[in-house]
């Protein structure tokens, strides 16, 4: 998972997170981990290769947010143009993991274990 | 060196960073940096945020009740390894830079087109012959140049070749 990080899933998750709101690097490795029970670890430092090229893409916003005690951080906003690439990317996703679920479950013999 | 670290809605609670771990972040910072060949700017933007980031780590293992010894330790070894991290950032960051020079050579590429080119074209008509062409090419040249200044926004690593690319330019009017 550390390396594929960058790639696939990496990119879907990352932009849902930030549909809800704006949050910094650290956040954003925390609570994708919090959220997957840990399923989704991975080095954190891949984790600002992706932003940043999101960023370059024009998804996300970054924002330097000084804060009064403490140090100032970068927080990734989610743009118009995030928004839409998460809803198309949502339903790829959506229906890859259903006509995987639905073939696997034609062939196997018990549930599948995760 | 004073750090904080903020979650959500949680207070924050400033801590202190012990004076060998402050030494070991630095030069995790020094080898990051080795590998990112980008302008000052991004690099100072890129370390930072990878500073807070290990400093939140850190406070956070303390918190936790983790030793001393072994936060460093653990924050590196969940952050990454220096040099790989600096390494995909450069790649990264060095594609723009690469495209910021392509734009900075336009204006030259579009100056020599008016000068070989369009030029004689223009004076093989005999109605341009004594007509104030060198003002019309040197407003045609000024709005070249400030193509890649309007079409890239993050242009500081460009600057420099823009510049020295803008002079060949006005040399060539």
């Amino acid at each position: 998972m550390e390396r594929d990080f960058r790639k696939g899933s990496s990119k879907v998750l990352i932009l849902n997170m930030l549909s809800e709101r704006p949050m910094y690097g650290y956040q954003i490795a925390k609570e994708l981990k919090r959220r997957s029970d840990g399923y989704f670890s991975f080095k954190e430092g891949t984790l600002y290769p992706a932003l940043h090229r999101l960023e370059k893409d024009g998804l996300l916003r970054g924002e330097w947010q000084v804060v009064e005690k403490g140090p100032s951080r970068k927080y990734y906003h989610l743009t118009e143009e995030g928004r839409k690439v998460l809803a198309d990317s949502t339903k790829e996703w959506t229906a890859f993991s259903r006509r995987l679920l639905s073939i696997l479950g034609e062939h196997s013999t018990g549930p599948v274990s995760t | 060196m004073k750090l904080a670290f903020a979650m959500g809605d949680q207070p924050i609670m400033p801590v202190e960073l012990g004076r060998t771990m402050n030494e070991e972040l630095e030069r995790y910072l020094a080898e990051v940096a080795s590998q990112l060949s980008v302008d000052p700017t991004s690099e100072r933007a890129i370390l930072w945020e990878i500073r807070s980031h290990l400093e939140d780590a850190v406070a956070e293992l303390g918190e936790q009740g983790v030793g001393e010894e072994q936060i460093w330790a653990l924050a590196v070894d969940r952050f990454g390894e220096s040099r790989e991290v600096g390494r995909m950032l450069g790649r990264l960051h060095s594609e723009s830079a690469n495209q910021a020079v392509l734009a900075a050579f336009l204006p030259v590429a579009l100056a020599l087109t008016f000068k070989w080119i369009l030029l004689p074209l223009l004076r093989s008509l005999a109605h341009w012959q004594g007509s104030p062409t060198p003002i019309i090419f040197a407003c045609l040249g000024v709005l070249a140049l400030l193509v890649p200044g309007l079409t890239l926004r993050k242009w500081s690593y460009g600057y420099g070749v823009w510049a020295f690319f803008s002079l060949v330019t006005i040399a060539q009017l």
